[in-house]
Formats: C-alpha cells, sequence, structure tokens
C-alpha cells in the first residue's frame, strides 16, 4: 500500500512541475550581437581595416561539402586570402553547409555567420528568421553601383525580394540536358544532333534502351528546381505575382508532369534518387540527364575515365514553345554586425564575384559566369568556353530564365516538402495527376494564410 | 530414471529431422547477421572499376579507397574523438551509476522508491523530446563543437543504474555484515568489499557503455558541426549522403570506423555477452 | 519495469544492515549525497528539458537567438494534425512497432532454443556471430545496407536481375512501399542479435527437472515447448514485448535519417523523425514540441497497460 501512495506523489510531483513549470524556462531574449532585423540603423559605413590586424569572416559554403566543387571552392577562397585578403586585412573562413543546415544551427547557437552562400528557394524565409542584411543597408550605394556594371540584369534581379537586394548572384547555373555520346552512338544515334523536344527526348530514350539495354533518360523527380523550369516551359505558373498563393495547378502544370510521367513509366527513365541518377550518369550507363551545369567539371573528369565524350543541349520544349529554364545556384547573403565587418564581407565579395571569381567559379567548378563579357575575354574564359561548348548552351539559354521559386516566409520549407512530394508521387507512382497537384496547392495555400 | 522405448527411437527421429533443420536455420541467420559486415570490408578493398560489380571477393585488392577516405575527412582527429567521448562517458556512466546503486540498494531512506522511479522512468524519456531545450542550453553554456557538449548530457546512463542494482542487490552479505563488524565506513565497503568483487560485471558494463558511446549519433550531429569537432560517425553519415560515386572510399572509412569497436568485441566477447545473459536472468 | 526486474528476492544488504544499525535514528544523508550527481544530472539533462518541451508546444519559435517564442495556443496542434506527414508518421510507427515483434520475439526465441542444447563451442560461435549487428554504428549499418540497396550497383539489385526474378533495377529507398519495410527488416536485422542472448539466458534459468519429469511422460518436443518453455519464459517475452514497443520508434530513428530521409514523399517517417524534422530541418519547434507531448502521452499510457498486462501474464516460477 506504500508503494501506491509513493506512486501517487509521484504522479503528483510531476504534475506540479508541469504546471509550476511557467517560470523561467522558456529561452529569453539574448542579448547577443545577432539580434533579429530590428537593429536596422544606418550601417552603410564601411569600417576600416587593418592588414596588422585581419578582420576574421566565416564564409559558409554548401559548395565546400560536395566532392566535385569542394576544390573549386577553396582555391577561390585562398586566391582571396592570399591577394586581396591579404592586402587589406581580411581572413575568410570557409566552412562545409551539408544541406544547409549548417548555418541555420550555427546563426541559432549564436555563432558568428558573415557570409552564406544561400540557394534562392528560402531566401525569404531565412531574411525573416537569420537576419540577413539588404546589400542596400550596409554597403554603401557607389560602391555597390560601380560594383553591379557588367552582371547581367536578369541575374541581378534573382535576389531581390520587394524592391531590396538580399543577395547578390553567385554562382548560377541553367539544367541542360547531358549526352554520353558512347551510348548515343551505340544506338544509331548523332550526338551532334541532340533532341530538342520532349517527344524527341522520349523516342531518343527508348531507342538507347533497347538497343543498348541501358536507361536512356533521367530527370529526378526531386530535383529542387528544374521541375520549376519545366512547368515554366509549359506556360504554367507556380506561384501568384504577389507570391501570396499557389497557382500551380492548372491544365499546363498536368500537361507537363504527364508527359514527363509517361516517359518515365514507359520511356526507359532511370530511377531512384538525384544521387543515384548522378551516379548512374558518371558510371557511364544513363544516356541523357538533366542537371545543373554546374556538375559539368565532375562529368568531364567522368567522361574522360569512362572513356566516353560528354555532350549537352538546352533544356527540352513541348512542342514549338521556346524553354524556359530555371536558374539554379545560389546567392550570397551577408549579415555582418559591425563596420568592420561591413568592410571586411565587401571586400570578399567584390573578389568573388568579379572577374577573377568568376573565372575560377566557372573554369574551375562549373557555374555561369555572370559577367557574361568573360566568355569572350581571351583573358579569362575565352579559351574554356571553346573548349567546353556546352558552356554556349548556357550562355544562349540565360536570355530566358526564369528565377526559381522562392517560397513566401515562414513556411518556405514546409511548402517546398509538399510541392516536392506532390511532383515525386505524380511521376512515379500511379497517382492521378491533377488530384495529386490540385492537393498540394490546397495545402500550401492552408499554409500561406 | 526408466525410460520408455518407444519413446527414444521417435525422439531419435523427431532429433535427426529437427536438427538439421535446427542448423539449417541458425546457419542462415548466422550467415545473415555476418554477411553486410563482410560485404563492407571486402567493398573497402575493391578498386573503381570493380566495385561496382558483384565479385565476392575483389580481384585486385587495392588501399587507394582508404587513403582516399583519409583524405575526405579527417579521419584520425575524428576518431580520436571519438575515443575521448566513449572513454568519458563510460567513466561518468559508471560513476554516476556506481554511486547511485550503491546508494539505492545500501540504504533504506526516504524517498529511495521515488528517486529509483525517477531514475527508471528517465530511461522512457526519448532523444527526440529533449533535443531542443539540451541543444539551446548547450550553446548558452558555449559549450557547442565541444566534445564536453556531447559528454556531459549523456553522463547518467540509466541501463547503467538498472543493471548495477540488480548486481550490487544480489551480492552476498556475509561479506557485508564482516566488514561492517570490522568498522569499515559506507564508502570503504563499496571500494574495498564490493567493487573488487564486481570487477568482471563493471567490467562487461564499461564495455557496453563503451561501444554504446563509440556509436552515438544524433546527439553528436546536433552539438557539432565542424568535422574537426566531430566524432567519426557523423563524418561517415556526411560521406554516405554526399553527391558522387565515392562507394569505395565510404566502406573503407566504415571499416575503420568500425575496427576498434571490433577488436574491443572480439577479444572481449565472452564478458560482453556473458553480462548481457547475467541481465536476462533475472 | 521494476517489477519484472525484482522476481526474486534475496536477502538484501539493507535489511541485515538495518538490524545491526536499529539503534541509530537521526536522519542518515549519506544516500542522498551518493545520489546527488546522478539526480542532479538527470535533472538538467532529462526532466528539465522535458518539461520546457511541454511549454514549447505553445508556442512558435524558431530556435533563433534575438527571437523570442510567440505564446500561440493550441494552434501548433491544429498544425500537426493537417499536416500530411503526420498522419503517415502515426500509422507506420504502428507499422515498425508491430512489425519489429517478429525480430524481437519469435525469431530470437527460436534461435535461443535451436542454440540452448548446443554444446558450448558451437553455442558461443553462434552467439558471437548474431551479437555483431548489435555493435556496429547505425550509421555504419547505414551505410552498408544502403550499398547493398544500391538502384544501380547494389548487389541486390545485380542479383535479382541475373536471376531473372525483376528485369528492371529497383530503387529500393525510393520505392514508397519497399522504403519501409526495408527500414523495418534492417532495424530487425540489427536486433535480433539482442534478444536471441536475452532468451538464452532465460533459457538458462529454467529448472532442468521440469523437462526430464516431463520427457518421462513422452511429451512431444512442441508438447513441451508450448507447455513448459514458453509459459517459464514468459516474464522475459513480457519483457522483450515491452522494450520493443517502447523502443522501437528509437531504433528506427537512425535508419529513417540515414536511408530515407522519411521518403518518398513521406512514406517511411516516423513520429521520431517528424518531431527531428520540424525542429531542426524546418525550424519549427512548436510543431516539433507538440508532436513530442502527443508522443509522450501516448507512449506513458502504453507503458503502464504494458506493466498491468505483465502483471498479469508473466508467470513466474516461485
Amino acid at each position: 500500500m506504500s508503494r501506491f501512495k509513493s506512486m501517487i506523489s509521484l504522479v503528483m510531483f510531476i504534475a506540479i512541475l508541469l504546471f509550476i513549470s511557467a517560470c523561467n524556462m522558456m529561452p529569453s531574449e539574448e542579448s547577443t550581437s545577432n539580434s533579429a532585423a530590428e537593429e536596422e540603423t544606418d550601417q552603410q559605413e564601411l569600417g576600416t581595416l587593418d592588414p596588422e590586424n585581419p578582420t576574421s569572416v566565416t564564409f559558409y559554403s554548401y559548395s565546400l561539402s560536395y566532392p566535385t566543387m569542394k576544390p573549386g571552392m577553396e582555391k577561390l577562397i585562398s586566391d582571396f586570402n592570399s591577394t586581396v585578403g591579404k592586402e587589406k586585412g581580411v581572413i575568410v573562413e570557409g566552412v562545409p553547409d551539408p544541406s544547409f543546415q549548417q548555418n541555420k544551427a550555427d546563426i541559432a547557437a549564436g555563432k558568428q555567420v558573415d557570409i552564406v552562400q544561400h540557394v534562392f528557394s528560402s531566401l525569404d524565409a531565412s531574411r525573416l528568421t537569420l537576419g540577413f542584411k539588404a546589400y542596400e543597408d550596409v554597403f554603401p550605394q557607389d560602391e555597390l553601383e560601380e560594383h553591379f556594371v557588367g552582371i547581367s540584369e536578369n541575374a541581378l534581379e534573382l535576389g531581390k525580394i520587394d524592391g531590396k537586394m538580399y543577395g547578390l548572384a553567385f554562382t548560377f547555373s541553367t539544367p541542360i540536358v547531358f549526352i554520353n555520346g558512347d551510348l548515343f552512338e551505340q544506338a544509331g544515334l548523332d550526338p551532334n544532333d541532340p533532341p530538342t523536344t520532349w517527344e524527341e527526348i522520349k523516342e531518343y530514350s527508348l531507342q538507347i534502351k533497347n538497343t543498348t539495354g541501358k536507361d536512356g533518360f533521367g530527370l529526378p523527380p526531386a530535383n529542387g528546381w528544374t521541375t520549376d523550369g519545366i512547368l515554366f516551359s509549359n506556360g504554367a505558373n507556380i506561384l501568384s505575382e504577389d507570391r501570396s498563393e499557389a497557382v500551380f495547378a492548372t491544365k499546363e502544370t498536368f500537361e507537363a508532369l504527364s508527359v514527363w510521367k509517361d516517359i518515365y513509366q514507359n520511356g526507359g527513365h532511370a530511377i531512384g534518387t538525384r544521387t543515384d541518377m548522378t551516379e548512374q550518369f558518371m558510371a557511364g550507363e544513363l544516356g541523357m540527364y538533366i542537371t545543373s551545369t554546374a556538375l559539368h567539371s565532375g562529368f568531364i573528369n567522368a567522361s574522360k575515365a569512362g572513356g566516353w565524350e560528354l555532350y549537352g543541349v538546352g533544356l527540352p520544349q513541348f512542342g514549338d514553345q521556346p524553354s524556359v529554364p530555371v536558374n539554379s545556384g545560389s546567392v550570397l547573403a551577408v549579415r555582418p554586425d559591425t563596420p568592420e565587418k561591413n568592410a571586411a564581407v565587401w571586400e570578399f565579395i567584390k573578389y568573388v564575384t568579379g572577374d577573377e571569381g568568376y573565372t575560377t567559379i566557372t573554369s574551375e567548378i562549373g557555374y555561369l559566369p555572370l559577367r557574361t563579357g568573360l566568355a569572350d575575354d581571351p583573358a579569362y574564359l575565352k579559351d574554356f568556353v571553346d573548349a567546353n561548348p556546352l558552356y554556349r548552351i548556357n550562355l544562349e539559354q540565360l536570355e530566358r530564365i526564369r528565377p526559381a521559386t522562392i517560397w513566401p516566409g515562414n513556411h518556405a520549407t514546409e511548402s517546398t516538402t509538399i510541392f516536392t512530394d506532390a511532383i515525386v508521387k505524380s511521376i512515379t507512382t500511379d497517382a492521378d495527376v491533377e488530384e495529386t497537384m490540385t492537393e498540394a496547392e490546397n495545402a500550401i495555400n492552408h499554409l500561406l494564410q | 530414471m526408466i525410460i520408455k522405448r518407444e519413446s527414444i527411437a521417435v525422439s531419435f527421429k523427431q532429433l535427426k529431422l529437427t536438427t538439421i533443420l535446427q542448423h539449417v536455420l541458425l546457419i542462415l541467420m548466422g550467415v545473415i547477421a555476418i554477411f553486410p559486415l563482410y560485404w563492407m570490408i571486402i567493398s573497402s578493398f575493391k578498386n573503381e572499376a570493380e566495385i561496382f560489380t558483384a565479385s565476392f571477393f575483389p580481384k585486385d585488392p587495392t588501399f587507394t579507397n582508404y587513403i582516399y577516405a583519409f583524405s575526405e575527412i579527417p579521419i584520425a582527429k575524428m576518431m580520436l574523438n571519438s575515443f575521448i567521448v566513449a572513454i568519458l562517458l563510460t567513466v561518468f556512466q559508471l560513476g554516476t551509476s556506481i554511486l547511485s546503486a550503491y546508494a539505492l540498494v545500501r540504504w533504506k531512506f526516504k524517498g529511495s522508491f521515488f528517486i529509483y522511479s525517477i531514475i527508471s522512468l528517465s530511461w522512457l524519456i526519448p532523444i527526440q523530446v529533449i533535443m531542443i531545450p539540451n541543444y539551446v542550453l548547450i550553446n548558452q553554456m558555449g559549450l557547442n563543437e565541444k566534445l564536453l557538449g556531447i559528454i556531459i548530457p549523456l553522463s547518467v546512463s540509466t541501463f547503467a543504474i538498472l543493471a548495477l542494482y540488480q548486481g550490487f542487490k544480489a551480492f552476498p552479505t556475509a561479506l557485508i555484515e564482516a566488514a561492517i563488524l570490522e568498522g569499515e565506513s559506507d564508502f570503504g565497503l563499496l571500494t574495498k568489499i564490493i567493487l573488487p568483487n564486481l570487477r568482471s560485471t563493471i567490467a562487461s558494463l564499461g564495455v557496453l557503455l563503451f561501444i554504446s558511446g563509440w556509436n552515438e549519433y544524433l546527439w553528436p550531429m546536433l552539438i557539432t558541426t565542424n568535422m574537426e569537432n566531430a566524432p567519426i560517425q557523423i563524418g561517415l553519415r556526411s560521406f554516405v549522403n554526399s553527391d558522387t560515386n565515392l562507394w569505395g572510399s565510404l566502406m573503407a572509412a566504415t571499416t575503420i570506423s568500425s575496427l576498434p569497436i571490433l577488436i574491443i568485441y572480439f577479444i572481449l566477447r565472452r564478458h560482453i555477452i556473458d553480462s548481457f545473459v547475467k541481465f536476462g536472468m533475472k | 519495469m521494476s517489477k519484472i526486474i525484482e522476481t526474486k528476492i534475496n536477502p538484501t544488504l539493507s535489511n541485515n544492515i538495518e538490524s545491526v544499525k536499529k539503534k541509530r535514528k537521526k536522519v542518515n544523508v549519506k544516500p542522498y549525497v551518493y545520489l546527488l550527481p546522478a539526480v542532479i544530472l538527470l535533472g538538467i539533462w532529462m526532466y528539465r528539458p522535458l518539461l520546457t518541451t511541454f511549454q514549447l508546444a505553445f508556442y512558435q519559435w524558431s530556435l533563433v537567438p534575438g527571437t523570442t517564442p510567440v505564446p500561440v495556443g493550441w494552434e501548433n496542434f491544429l498544425r500537426l494534425f493537417a499536416n500530411k506527414d503526420f498522419g503517415i508518421s502515426i500509422y507506420n510507427t504502428i507499422f515498425y512497432t508491430i512489425g519489429l515483434l517478429p525480430f524481437s520475439i519469435v525469431i530470437p526465441i527460436l534461435l535461443a532454443v535451436a542454440t540452448h542444447n548446443m554444446k558450448g563451442r558451437m553455442k558461443n560461435v553462434y552467439r558471437a556471430l548474431f551479437f555483431i549487428p548489435l555493435i556496429l554504428a547505425p550509421v555504419s549499418v547505414g551505410a552498408i545496407w544502403r550499398w547493398l540497396f544500391h538502384p544501380s550497383n547494389g548487389l541486390v539489385n545485380i542479383t535479382l536481375l541475373d536471376l531473372g526474378i525483376i528485369d528492371q533495377n529497383i530503387a529500393f529507398f525510393s520505392d514508397p512501399i519497399f522504403a519501409k519495410w526495408l527500414i523495418l527488416f534492417i532495424t530487425g536485422w540489427k536486433m535480433i542479435g539482442f534478444s536471441t542472448i536475452m532468451f538464452s539466458s532465460a533459457l538458462t534459468g529454467i529448472n532442468r527437472d521440469y523437462y526430464e519429469a516431463v520427457s518421462l511422460d513422452g511429451a512431444s518436443r512442441f508438447q513441451t515447448f508450448k507447455d513448459i518453455t514458453l509459459p517459464l519464459l514468459s516474464p522475459m517475452i513480457m519483457f522483450m514485448i515491452t522494450m520493443s514497443i517502447l523502443f522501437s520508434s528509437q531504433w528506427t530513428f537512425a535508419y529513417i535519417d540515414i536511408l530515407t530521409s522519411g521518403g518518398p514523399f513521406g512514406t517511411s517517417t516516423n513520429i521520431y523523425y517528424e518531431m527531428y524534422k520540424h525542429g531542426f530541418t524546418n525550424l519549427d519547434v512548436g510543431l516539433s514540441s507538440a508532436a513530442a507531448i502527443l508522443f509522450f502521452i501516448v507512449f506513458s499510457l502504453i507503458t503502464l497497460g504494458l506493466n498491468q498486462m505483465t502483471k498479469k501474464f508473466a508467470f513466474n516460477d516461485n
């Protein structure tokens, strides 16, 4: 019986604790220097930098965690540190940011996070919750204007939210169809005469599959942003102009997805995740693969190792509507908290988005030079582009790009998940495309209210 | 003992068939248990061309995967981190559990049931439920990225307390009484009489705690973000999710990370298994 | 739990000590001192966060310092129920829990019985083999199985293709059906060794006399198993059922995280993974905590229920 009494007192104890716990358990207002956006004093001044006492800034980059991109990115950072950085007194520390989680976690932990290589789709959410600053608010206007000359207009627009620039386009690419020349030839196709429409894609893919036994085409249903481009290419929209509601459940979307689904189910389409298909292509086991040109350097190496030739063509179109590729890549989002940091950060930004920077990014990693003039400049990228004609495709597509969807505010991650899951379900299973996508649109709009 | 003749004949027949079936089942299960380990090891030695085949033994064994693994992630540093975490966790967990189990068994005192319940119930609290506030607290204390940040919240192992509780309870009282009559203090009783005699139990428990500390994964993942500060499991995890064909090196890294545990297991397996057996007999 | 463990009443230290110390009346501080480190640590790192989580369920917060939690009443719970992955995660949690039982009860019992009557050498070899999955790290296990089931180059696909069982590769972890079955299988694979050892030891504790008495009556092996072994194993069976039900979500978590991230489109997630995802990926602490509370309540009820069942069904050899 005393056991029973003890049991009761235990339960009561816990219950009391639960009610009393109102006191002081909650995380309280932190007086760190990283407090949220309301501190908008006019911080446009750049502090003075001292080479003897270098200011250290942290640069969170996801490219540092991808084996194919890491060497190029590291070179970029060390080039800066040994030239401009040394001269002016800035040391940049690169921090790998796998799955874009690291910077969030570190900001949450109150650590020093100054520059983040940020993807487009969640920029708005981060702006609200992670304290990123508008360029206009931390760097002097005249410096900004001077620096932006030469950067593609479209590119500059991409990082703007509500009129202010929260991210300067950094790495940039469009999706193209990479082609395994060998498999094409084995299947009796000419890699110099690649497919340009979705109908042709299906045709060529089946031919490869039937003659060589290898999968003919691959586009991972969960691919991050290329899907947006597929939908745009058929005239669909994803968000309304003011980004207040999702509008993708339309006829154009259903059509586009049905074409894709048809290839997936009946057209010699590869299966698996993005990682799986990338590996498959690199192993020489896949005829055509749509992905960002950022993987170019990796693919070139793989093709050399495997003894096959790499070719490419732009995003396929629906009928005779020109395709509308969506850019992938990242912006540089900043959150310096002192004038000295402002200056240090600005030096790095100027370098990596300047001529040298973009040259390294293109030739060492595979992204597009946003200063398109560099492609024709023999001092910088002309030779590289000539040797790698795939880049011309990229540059050509630049004219038609549309920004990837930046999902609004607080529920960006959830919205992206709902959208991507719906796409995966529509394409890979028997689920009805119209139903699935409409359901998703409703769910997202419910969130956005 | 009178044994009926018929039942012998019947039993022998049954014996043969069932024994064979039993052995088949056992061998099958044994193979299933150990095959993945085998596959991991041989894959780590396969070169680039061979890794995508299903060969059961590498035709052209190579060490390149290992070399590459070492260059991809700071394996040595991370192994060291793992060691430190595992050892300190073992020490702290053993320490707290010895003291607690002793107190609970040695004395009858007010609230003993209450405290025992609180301790046992805590076993049921999954880390996912408490991870966020702990994460916040560790950051507030400035212990993030540090190994101590990993270690301190895990310093009490309820399992260890319960196991030692059983062990202490079963301790023969004659020895205790003798010691007390000789005027031994409580602490002395613990250190001079009980612990030396329970050496093997504690050693086995210690080994188990070490293995569990070595394999810790979720909590270290939250606390350490920089590879240099993380235990080896976190390095492996990022390797798994990386973008390209690094399977050979991944298998190499996995093999390396499993080596210490496998070695310990190989040497001490009797003890480890026995301690489980003893726990099971209660 | 304590009731299951204490099936035998041993003369304890304390009983005898009591008789020696009968004269002493003052309060003994010592036990509290000895217990202090454990209790303090548990208090700070287990109970305090538990209560904080309970509170946080009623707020909206993104974990970022400088932002304060905003009270939102029951909104998190409503949003949780509306979340499309939540329903699936509950279903999967049940799926994993029940699905794991064959691996933690049925197969181990068979294995334990099969090895029980062997000579020492063989028994030890088998035991050692079965135990290996248990000591490997979840990350290592995840990596290996992921490699084995790789869509184009994994051993499983290659073998199935060679044998002509399938004519196309299967992307196991991207398949809405296979993904969760594989997670179940891998978790089960890992835990078989543990359960087998436990049942082995319980078998050792069964008095041989029972078997001899029964064999005199000419009982078949099966009857023996049914009428003697099983009932005498029942305390251990109840214990393992309890452990399995309570911890299966915990055990499957690592593999969900490494192999499928809850996918494809949420088909393999479980309640723990949702908590983790909302907390650290979506930075939505409120949702995560709401899920935590729900889970906690449900599992507490289950624990109480299991405790009652154990008392009823476990047959103790007294």
